[in-house]
């Protein structure tokens, strides 16, 4: 399945990521309307900054991991978190609705899932509030994160495809290294 | 992260933690992570059409803004309007005081007047105004109407610029199109050429901020002489320092911000109205102390506690004996009323032009003074009514601090040595490398960094190499707060040479001891008294500044006005180290520009090291770079 895969390195910490996925699952589906909306919407991406040194932050978005299995579809009572369509991990659309419960929140070994209000039409607020996690963006060909990072920190990628440009990127390394070895062979050999 | 080494702050972030009060280090860490884009200098809203960004790593994001602007010029616009912002502050410091003694001379402020003749005496003559037997106030007038040209345009170079800096330093400035017209025009022109399509030439875009920068340094020599001549030029004087200096017994006023035009008739009042606080119950009567640099201008000349630095300035409210927090402007947080309403204190606002909402606003003009300065006491007794005795918590923290040493009064000290000739032995000593060089400890705390760490460990490094330190604002504030502007820290941290230096001077001065090991220039308004002392030795010498072995650090810059200063430091000549790293990152041009070309063409140029350490090695390395160009 394709998941969001994350390049820390790239992340700047800006938060874009967190403005769009509030905003796609908000009502308006725009920054402006989704501001004014009475409860506000959730994000289910979070930018978390974590000390590398004392000159250095590391920031990088996190999101469900979508696991399989999943801990929080085996702690859900109401059997409300289920596998979606892409095999993403959603509590939207399961066989009982969401009552908020919290063991999913208490079962992410990630802390990835939240609590908040959410658009929902079957209730007459025409919200509800309920554990609030990454869906995948179901109505988008790819999330909206994703689409919002500036640098293309977030990917939604099959996991071979991300660990495959990894291991192109570890073998244009080698292959530099490998330059700068002939080229000091090379210069030995003259001498 | 630590937040402060300070042991008073520390005691008090505590204190704030259990009352449930929030600070600015949990506002920075609600804050975390912040936009890297930001971070680098690499977002632009300069036009509706924006913001703009660019891809730091040129991976998939874009390398232009809309209008086509690269980074190196969305990073030099940036950079340059936080010079600009800089300036305008300290500007509008000075055109105060410019006021102040313009309304004195039409006989509207009553309560202020000429107090140090001496030096409105040598201001009117290096600025070229003649007394034929004019009265004082003609004088006054006269002078304030100079200074007022100084911010418009004119066709002659700034009078404060001319007369204060080395000739050489005119001519390289001039040569390079660096002299601003006007004090004001540098920052219009600044707004101007970094507004949508109009300066896209980075280097061209810096070297306009280096000019409005020199109009920082114009502004503000200018603002130091107008404060001396209506409130005293400062001399050496003890006070003390920490929020110990708060008294459980008294009406406690902080008086914060900047300008010494509010916080001298509070002072002058407080001691007229002492009866109605003791009539109130405070046996103690009032007690002022000082935050930010409004706390050095009161230190610098009347010995008057200086309670904490600006970025602990919420602190002083958690001691829960504040009765009530006065400020006029700059580096006063808006957060002050929401830490206030856990406590009884008083925030007063006092400038038309710096209103919190939820503050009470006594409006302060220079007609009023007086009569405005009682209502504040008098609303400061209504909150000491008020006041939680179980709630007060003083932390016992106290440290003595040395102020007052502005560039008379290092002369006035040094002329002790040798009244003919005050600055040979200063001098001789740098020669003969008792003393390797000069430091300028200058700028704000910051709240990325731990308070006051990076200025106690680069100071202790610095001297114990001998290097002779000066402080300005929170810089000062901070080595106050330490204890370190006393003779017993130059006992403990200076180097040999330093140290007999400074035991001949402080004996001389009949200190009964050596001076201390940090000289207390100013407030961070002050820095050209600094720049005052090295271009009387570089003139004596006849060399510029850039030759002499003096340095600068901001290690913990916080605000515009700190890069601003930073600038003209580096377009007077002098390696200037920032701890903190400014939003210039995005653009390797510009980063070269400000620490390697601005070096072949000022002389000065900035070094960035976020380590103390190390930035004390590379500050030494520069010193002894001079040393060596004077073949010393």
């Amino acid at each position: 399945m394709k998941k969001l895969f994350i390049r820390p390195e790239l992340c700047t910490g800006c938060k874009t990521c967190v403005l769009a996925c509030a905003v796609a699952h908000s009502r308006s589906q725009n920054l402006l309307g989704a501001m004014m909306e009475s409860p506000p919407p959730h994000t289910r991406i979070y930018v978390e900054a974590a000390p590398v040194s004392p000159f250095e932050i590391l920031k990088q978005p996190m999101a469900c991991r979508h696991c399989d299995p999943a801990p929080c579809i085996a702690a859900c009572i109401p059997q409300a978190m289920h596998r979606g369509p892409r095999d993403e991990v959603t509590n939207v659309g399961g066989k009982h609705a969401c009552i908020a419960c919290g063991m999913c929140i208490m079962t992410c070994p990630f802390g990835m899932i939240g609590r908040g209000a959410a658009p929902d039409d079957l209730s007459p607020t025409g919200y509800r509030v309920m554990a609030v996690k990454c869906d995948l963006c179901p109505d988008r060909p790819i999330p909206a994160c994703v689409e919002a990072c500036p640098t293309g920190a977030i990917l939604f990628v099959e996991g071979d495809d991300f660990s495959h440009e990894a291991r192109q990127r570890a073998s244009a390394v080698l292959a530099a290294a490998r330059q700068v070895r002939e080229a000091t062979l090379v210069h030995t050999l003259e001498e | 992260m630590e937040r402060s080494i300070s042991p008073d702050s520390i005691l008090m972030i505590k204190a704030a933690q259990s009352a449930g009060v929030t600070l600015a280090w949990d506002r920075y860490e609600a804050q975390l992570p912040q936009c890297g884009f930001g971070e680098t200098g690499l977002c632009c809203r300069h036009c509706l059409q924006g913001p703009c960004r660019i891809d730091p790593f040129g991976v998939t994001g874009p390398k232009l803004g809309i209008c086509g602007a690269n980074a190196d010029t969305i990073v030099a616009r940036g950079l340059a309007r936080n010079i600009a912002g800089g300036t305008a502050s300290h500007s509008a410091h000075a055109k105060h005081l410019v006021h102040t003694l313009l309304k004195w001379s039409r006989g509207e402020a009553p309560d202020y007047g000429i107090k140090d003749h001496e030096k409105f005496d040598a201001v009117l003559s290096r600025v070229g105004i003649a007394r034929d037997g004019k009265s004082d106030r003609e004088l006054a007038g006269e002078l304030a109407h100079l200074a007022l040209a100084e911010f418009s345009e004119r066709e002659e170079p700034p009078v404060w610029l001319e007369t204060t800096v080395t000739p050489a330093r005119m001519k390289k400035l001039e040569s390079l199109g660096l002299v601003p017209p006007g004090l004001d025009s540098g920052v219009a022109e600044v707004m101007h050429r970094t507004t949508n399509g109009v300066d896209a030439d980075a280097v061209n875009v810096l070297l306009g901020a280096i000019k409005c920068a020199v109009g920082d340094y114009t502004g503000m020599y200018l603002g130091t002489d107008l404060s001396d001549i209506i409130f005293g030029t400062p001399a050496p004087v003890l006070g003390r320092a920490n929020l110990g200096c708060l008294k459980a017994d008294a009406v406690n006023i902080a008086v914060h911000g900047h300008n010494p035009v509010l916080s001298e008739v509070i002072l002058a009042e407080a001691e007229r109205l002492k009866g109605e606080a003791e009539a109130a119950g405070a046996s103690g009567g009032f007690n002022l102390v000082g935050i930010c640099c409004t706390g050095h201008e009161l230190l610098m000349r009347h010995g008057i506690p200086y309670a904490t630095n600006s970025l602990s300035q919420e602190l002083a409210l958690v001691t829960g004996a504040v009765d009530a927090i006065v400020v006029d402007y700059q580096c006063v947080m808006p957060s002050l009323p929401e830490v206030a309403r856990h406590y009884h204190t008083a925030v007063v606002t006092t400038m038309p032009i710096a209103k919190i909402a939820g503050a009470t606003h006594i409006e302060f003009d220079e007609a009023n003074a007086g009569e405005r300065a009682q209502q504040v006491l008098r609303l400061a007794i209504e909150a000491y009514k008020r006041r939680d005795p179980a709630r007060v918590n003083i932390p016992p923290v106290v440290n003595d601090a040395w102020a007052g040493m502005s560039a008379e009064g290092i002369i006035k000290v040094l002329s002790l040595v040798d009244p003919a000739d005050p600055l040979k032995p200063l001098i001789d000593n740098i020669v003969n490398g008792n003393i390797l060089g000069v430091c300028l400890f200058a700028g704000c705390n910051d709240v990325k960094v731990t308070q006051d760490k990076m200025f106690v460990t680069l100071i202790k490094e610095l001297v114990a190499q001998n290097v002779l330190v000066l402080c300005t604002g929170c810089g000062a504030g901070s080595f106050a707060r330490h204890g370190l502007l006393t003779p017993a820290a130059t006992e403990k941290y200076a180097g040999p040479g330093l140290k007999a230096v400074l035991t001949a001077l402080g004996q001389a001065a009949g200190l009964g001891g050596p001076l201390p090991l940090a000289l207390h220039t100013g407030s961070c308004v002050d820095n050209t008294r600094a720049a005052a002392v090295a271009t009387a030795i570089a003139n004596k010498l006849g060399v510029d500044v850039s030759d002499l072995p003096v340095v600068a650090t901001a290690p913990e810059a916080a605000m515009e006005k700190a890069v601003s200063i930073g600038t003209w430091a580096v377009a007077m000549g002098l390696p200037t180290h920032v701890g903190v790293v400014p939003p210039v990152t995005g653009s390797p041009l510009v980063v070269k520009v400000l620490t390697q070309i601005a070096k072949e063409l000022l002389g000065g140029y900035f070094i960035v090291e976020p380590d103390p350490v190390a930035a004390a090695g590379k500050l030494v390395a520069a010193l002894k770079e001079r040393r060596a160009g004077l073949g010393i």
